[in-house]
């Protein structure tokens, strides 16, 4: 056979034990029942419990931000966050965030968080509102 | 709302009309342009005349180019205008937008940005469009063909109505009256009442200026290698293109390279994520191109001298047009949200765009097949010693390296794919995407350093192996010695733990060391080497330097003191955060900090941060550094955060704000918090200390002019303020601030003090104004002009200007280092009491801005003023003042106690050991491409 196809095969099955070796890099998106299950680092999707207290207070440990989170099963825990408060974080629309499950409470290092995008009409028309009067 | 047609007033619709009719034609000559150029490529192939098909060719791209230009240069006047009728110019530009950022104001959207694209097609076609050269309509018919896409995007035609209407393209002079339905626009003078949305503060930088279309430039380029190969397969002629086809791809290569390293350096100097590369999505689609044609041209080269890898030339250009394709798709279609921590608005192309990304590569790949067996190739297969075969190995290892980043950042496509045969499939996402693409890019890294030396010494053809053996392993084996020894000693810096690393190391080095041993021994010979040791060694330092910075990088914000028990955390969770209270040194990683002060310029606020290095030897290191936040234009909220570098040859030390306390990201918060304290009235007893709950005060009179960032002395000012020192139990250290209130044009306004460490505001009611200011009703005052010895009488004092003092030596007057000071003496004598006294009033400019300093004789009440300076006539004007009042013993105050603090940041600074190399190592990588241009330039036809 060709040596350069025989060079060509086997990059392409290290390039496939490679994906298939990080395989563990890989997961779906987790719930909270199953970061306290497998107890290792997972992403969970949620929402913001918006009626529950969010604590952070830089004076006493400005990497630590507290909240409530709601999984897509629906299971609300608490959620501290190794971060800085972003801003705006009350209006998210939702949050990935990615750690593990301790005792009764998520510890994330990470956080993505989706914001809801401006509309058009409104701007324009509480400008207009302003600029009639 | 009626629906009958309103006149609109103000608006200029021409440009408008205009452009969307050089849109169209731009679409047409497109289209025209390819047919053209196709059919001369046809006619040629069969040896008839094609002149004809050529010249019509020629007129349509001229053509085409006309238009693309034109809507571009209206479309650039519109939005110098400031013409907010266009929906473009509404969302991306304001009254208050600086010149400068009009232009990343027209590639904000993704009008614009398609725009650029096409406006580098038509600039670079337009080069083989002037020059007429042998492959003048191969390559033009590819990008015609490219264009008709491209201007497809920004057609802007709507078939139906509603939301639902199918629509063909974007149009970019869309009116916004058009494209958004709001009761404004029921008033026929609208344009008078709105301005614009304004830039993202985030891309009113100059990187914002030049990365994009020098990144576009790079995507347009790779339609230049991409068009030679599949013009040749059109016209049968299959190694004709390959020699004035390289300069074309090392050009490519070069530019596209140094926009990806733009964005990264943007990312490093503007963006709080500390980095320079996040392996986030986005930069990962423009890097897989990149990639890929870096593969491209070095099977190119080996297809050039040897005729090997001449197949495999063919699918890495058609594979790296197709990769800049699609992550365009990627880019604009918004699948990439939860991934990426870009913004992205979704266009509604996204039925296009997936066109335009299956047509290329079907056409191209169907081609290509179609002319598969009549590619040559050459009758022997490469021999395992030749350069050609390592080489192929090489190209194989970038292949890989992009198809394995571009499989896992695709990772949404796929889930969505999978979501639609299965509904229950549940998204996969990569967990630590940093760890994860740095774990297997590391053995790319790994082999491209190896292989790039065994390449150099590996010879074309090679057929004397058995007498070139011992010189090829001699300088092999002597450059793997040394890299071993100068990989042990560096180890003894870099914090290399895993042996991946280590390995790593090793072969970036072997890279620069065989690299640079071959360009020693070939260089008289064949100066072209020059060209692939700058990449090629580039490379190698690019490696040494990102492992440095990554694996070196050293968090300096961090209080190692801090109680971190509780949560049990590993020592991945590193706490980058800190806070420093303004004036109060705090201790970090290595040095010692502090929040000295902040000043605001318009909606910038730029905060003084000093750094002093706690190195116990050696000189100490101090330095600062200002970050600065800019404010949305009402102030209620940050919109950025701007990090500042400072950059030594071995380190850069980069620090940000990543918070600040509500009160100061939202003035609104701080009115509200304002609002909510609780002001108790108290009665101070001057000159004594009082009491109140856990504080302690003394309170005096301070006439002085206040000193106070907010405040500016105008004529006709009073002000009265009290000087209060006060301590608590807990916190012993006394405080001294001055609240004070100020009377202007007959409003009052009043200036509270907070005190920091007992967290207490203390204000002036408008009661101790009465107190104080009743008596002051009768206060009396004159003015006179005076020089130096003149005496002067009134109100039963005698005033003598005894000299004039500089520096003044009142010692009420607190200097500062660049003020323009002067005092005045005077010796005064009251009739009355048979008194002599002195009085030394200061008058100072500071910072541009006048200050006056009053003396006043606490047993007279007589007050001097030094109000102004006449130098032409040598003479000074001065004001005295005679308050009859005694003072009053007990004064109002308010006092607030747990008032929450605001004089704090949140702060993160990050050392970077090394980093430069990485600067140093990708700029020659890039470098090495342009010479490489340069030189093939020269050899091309």
């Amino acid at each position: 056979m060709n040596k350069t196809l025989i060079a060509a095969i086997i990059l392409i099955l290290g390039a496939l034990s490679v994906i298939i070796f990080t395989s563990s890099d890989v997961s779906s998106y987790g719930t909270f029942a199953q970061a306290e299950r497998s107890g290792e680092r997972l992403k969970v999707v949620g929402q913001l419990s918006k009626d529950k207290d969010m604590v952070y207070d830089p004076v006493k440990d400005p990497n630590k931000f507290t909240f409530f989170m709601k999984d897509n099963e629906g299971r609300e825990e608490k959620v501290i966050l190794l971060q800085a408060k972003p801003q705006d974080f009350e209006l998210s629309e939702q949050l990935v965030m990615t750690g593990k499950m301790k005792d009764d409470t998520f510890i994330a290092s990470d956080m993505l968080m989706k914001c809801p995008s401006k509309y058009n009409d409104e701007e324009i028309y509480i400008r207009s509102e302003a600029a009639g009067e | 709302m009626i629906l009958g047609t309103i006149a609109y007033e103000g608006e200029h619709l021409i440009y408008g009309q205009l452009g969307t009719l050089a849109l169209i034609t731009s679409f047409v000559f497109a289209i025209i342009g390819f047919i053209s150029y196709f059919s001369a490529i046809r006619k040629q192939k069969a040896g008839e005349p094609a002149q004809n098909w050529k010249n019509l060719g020629r007129v349509s791209f001229g053509l085409h180019g006309v238009s693309v230009l034109a809507v571009i240069g209206l479309l650039f006047y519109l939005l110098i205008a400031r013409h907010y009728e266009y929906a473009y110019v509404y969302d991306h530009t304001s009254d208050s937008l600086p010149f400068k950022y009009i232009f990343s104001a027209f590639w904000e959207g993704q009008e614009g940005s398609f725009l650029l694209w096409s406006f580098w097609h038509v600039i670079l076609g337009g080069i083989f469009w002037v020059n007429r050269g042998k492959f003048e309509a191969n390559v033009l018919s590819v990008i015609c063909l490219v264009q008709v896409f491209i201007s497809s995007m920004l057609l802007g035609l709507y078939m139906g109505f509603g939301p639902d209407a199918f629509k063909i393209g974007i149009n970019p002079f869309v009116l916004l009256r058009d494209s958004v339905d709001a009761p404004i626009f029921a008033n026929a003078d609208y344009l008078s009442l709105i301005e614009g949305r304004g830039l993202n503060a985030l891309l009113q930088n100059y990187w914002m200026t030049i990365h994009p279309p020098t990144l576009f430039l790079g995507f347009a380029s790779t339609t230049i290698p991409f068009a030679f190969a599949l013009g040749g397969l059109w016209e049968h002629d299959y190694k004709k293109w390959l020699a004035p086809a390289l300069p074309w791809a090392a050009f490519s290569a070069g530019i596209l390279g140094l926009g990806i390293l733009m964005g990264g350096a943007w990312a490093y100097e503007a963006l709080t994520f500390g980095g320079y590369w996040a392996w986030d999505p986005v930069e990962n689609m423009s890097l897989v191109p990149w990639i890929m044609l870096v593969a491209g041209i070095h099977s190119h080269l080996v297809a050039r001298s040897t005729g090997h890898s001449l197949k495999a030339t063919f699918v890495f250009y058609i594979l790296t047009f197709f990769l800049v394709v699609y992550s365009t798709f990627l880019v604009r279609s918004g699948i990439l949200e939860e991934t990426s921590v870009h913004a992205f608005v979704e266009s509604g192309l996204e039925r296009q765009l997936f066109v335009f990304l299956a047509f290329f590569p079907i056409l191209a790949f169907a081609t290509y097949i179609y002319h598969y067996r009549k590619i040559p190739t050459p009758n022997k297969e490469e021999r395992l010693q030749s350069r050609e075969f390592w080489m192929f190995t090489g190209t194989m290892v970038l292949g890989i390296s992009a198809i394995l980043i571009t499989y896992f950042t695709s990772l949404p496509v796929i889930n969505a794919i999978a979501s639609y045969f299965d509904p229950l499939h549940e998204p996969l996402v990569i967990n630590d995407p940093v760890d994860h693409y740095n774990k297997n890019q590391l053995w790319i890294a790994l082999l491209i350093g190896l292989l790039s030396g065994v390449g150099q010494w590996t010879r074309y053809r090679e057929r004397n192996m058995k007498l070139y053996r011992k010189k090829l392993f001699k300088h092999l084996l002597i450059s793997a010695a040394i890299s071993l020894l100068l990989t042990f000693g560096f180890l003894q810096w870099l914090q290399a733990t895993a042996w991946q690393y280590q390995v790593l190391l090793f072969s970036a080095f072997f890279a620069i060391l065989t690299n640079t041993d071959h360009l020693i021994f070939t260089i008289r010979r064949n100066p072209k080497t020059l060209a692939s040791w700058f990449s090629h060694a580039g490379f190698g330092i690019m490696i040494i330097g990102i492992l440095a910075s990554g694996l070196n990088k050293e968090i300096i914000s961090t209080n190692m003191f801090a109680q971190r028990g509780l949560l049990g955390l590993d020592e991945e969770t590193l706490q980058k955060n800190i806070i420093l209270l303004k004036g109060s040194p705090m201790i970090m990683n290595g040095y010692e900090a502090t929040y000295e002060d902040d000043s605001m310029d318009g909606t910038y606020r730029t905060y003084d941060i000093h750094f002093a290095s706690l190195d116990s030897n050696s000189v100490q290191d101090t330095f600062t550094l200002r970050p600065n936040i800019i404010y949305n234009s009402d102030f209620t909220k940050v919109e950025a955060y701007n990090p500042d570098t400072r950059r030594r040859w071995n380190y850069d030390i980069f620090t940000h704000l990543s918070g600040l306390p509500p009160q100061e990201m939202n003035f609104e918060e701080a009115r509200k918090i304002e609002d909510s304290l609780d002001y108790v009235l108290t009665n101070l007893t001057l000159g004594d200390t009082v009491q109140i709950g856990n504080h302690f005060l003394i309170a005096e009179f301070d006439t002085r002019t206040p000193d106070h960032k907010e405040y500016k002395y105008q004529e006709g000012d009073l002000t009265v303020g009290l000087k209060i020192t006060s301590w608590s139990d807990e916190f012993t250290r006394p405080e001294t601030k001055t609240p004070f209130l100020l009377v202007r044009d007959n409003a009052l306004f009043q200036f509270s003090a907070y005190f920091p460490n007992t967290r207490i505001k203390i204000k002036l009611p408008e009661s101790f104004a009465d107190v104080v200011f009743d008596q002051a009703m009768a206060e009396k005052n004159t003015s006179v002009e005076l020089k130096v010895g003149d005496s002067t009488r009134w109100e039963g004092f005698t005033m003598q200007f005894v000299e004039v003092q500089q520096p003044p030596t009142n010692a009420n007057y607190e200097g500062e280092a660049d003020d323009l000071a002067i005092g005045a003496k005077f010796k005064i004598w009251e009739t009355q009491n048979n008194r002599e006294f002195n009085l030394e009033p200061v008058f100072f400019i500071r910072e541009n801005e006048v200050f006056y300093t009053a003396d006043i004789d606490s047993a007279s009440q007589l007050e001097a003023r030094l109000t102004k300076v006449n130098p032409e006539k040598s003479s000074f004007s001065f004001q005295f003042a005679l308050q009859e009042m005694k003072s009053p013993a007990e004064v109002p105050i308010k006092l607030a106690e747990n008032v929450p603090r605001s004089d704090y940041i949140v702060l993160s600074t990050i050392k970077f050991p090394g980093i430069n190399l990485f600067w140093l190592g990708s700029c020659l990588m890039l470098l090495g491409f342009f010479a490489s241009m340069i030189v093939r330039w020269k050899s091309r036809v």
